[in-house]
């Protein structure tokens, strides 16, 4: 007997979307997850004189050195709290640290018809998520540095 | 004046290089020790221009106000120091914050700049090491001493006929 899906199965998960949910200078941005390497509480640095926009430090790990991209300069943002938390982002590359508000980013799962198209031309922004009546930016993180924001 | 007279053996048979670390503004750099000719007391060269020892002049230059304009050595700070450097090309007498230390550096403990770096400081600097669990920059003394306005020229026969041409520590002109 051959089987026919039913009307009352769930949509298959290709639907959904984790995304990172994150505050910087009091305001709400969304990641993918798959940009993203984990959260730590923000470690110790080095300001390092630079040229390269919106690039001015290295934090490490052990013996792992990131550089840090100042993401909230770049947004026209404080971060506000301190100590911050500090996002350890997949970029292209090579890891890079991205300071947020010591706010604890949530995991969620979303709809990807949540997910509007961006409005503006900021190759960093993705697009916009639609989650519990509030509107946040979702952010390419992987491409900080690498595109003209 | 205190003068200190570096006698410094820059390289052992391994490769290692002395670093001496210095407090610079908001950050930490390490000057290669190979280059290093004096070090004095900030405070005892105010109110100078240059600084001569043995003969050779050194002009005054704000080691932090070279890698950021925008920023300064603190002022007359009994910390402050001034270090004589020279490549056999230039001269420059460096003022900094303080010192920190100095170490022998083994060359597969120097980290390089991370990629994401796209701009100038990949000239500035030689890399990054760890000295007592945090991280200094080693400055390109090469690049640091070169007068601003000369360019690297690209190969060593351009560098000798500029050299010929212009004469040595010229402001304009090529040099390697």
């Amino acid at each position: 007997m051959m089987l026919r899906p039913q009307a009352s199965q769930k949509k298959p998960a290709l639907d959904k979307k984790l995304v990172m949910i994150f505050s910087m200078g009091g305001q709400s941005f969304a990641a993918p997850m798959e940009e993203i390497g984990g959260i730590i509480y923000w470690p110790d640095g080095l300001m390092v004189p630079s040229e390269t926009p919106f690039l001015n430090a290295v934090v490490w790990r052990e013996k792992d050195i990131m550089p840090v991209f100042d993401l909230a300069e770049m947004l026209d943002l404080t971060i506000e709290s301190d100590p911050p938390l500090c996002l350890l982002v997949k970029h292209e590359d090579g890891p890079l640290a991205v300071r947020i508000d010591s706010n604890v980013p949530i995991l969620q799962s979303v709809d990807c018809s949540s997910i509007k198209p961006p409005e503006g031309a900021n190759p960093i922004i993705g697009g916009r998520l639609e989650l519990d009546g509030q509107s946040m930016a979702m952010l390419y993180l992987s491409k900080l540095g690498k595109v003209q924001a | 004046m205190d003068h200190r007279v570096f006698q410094v053996s820059s390289r052992e048979s391994t490769g290692a290089i002395q670093q001496l670390i210095v407090e610079c503004g908001p950050t930490r750099v390490a000057i290669p020790g190979r280059a290093i000719r004096g070090l004095l007391k900030t405070v005892e060269t105010a109110f100078r221009d240059t600084i001569t020892l043995l003969g050779e002049t050194y002009e005054k230059e704000d080691l932090v106000s070279r890698l950021d304009p925008a920023k300064a050595v603190v002022q007359f700070s009994s910390q402050g120091r001034t270090i004589l450097c020279s490549n056999g090309m230039w001269r420059k007498a460096y003022l900094v914050d303080r010192i920190l230390g100095l170490v022998t550096i083994e060359p597969p403990h120097v980290f390089p700049l991370p990629p994401h770096f796209r701009g100038a400081e990949r000239e500035w600097f030689d890399g990054l090491f760890f000295f007592h669990d945090v991280l200094v920059l080693i400055i390109n003394l090469d690049w640091a001493l070169r007068p601003i306005g000369v360019v690297r020229c690209g190969s060593d026969l351009e560098a000798s006929q500029a050299l010929e041409t212009f004469g040595s520590g010229s402001e304009s002109g090529c040099a390697g």
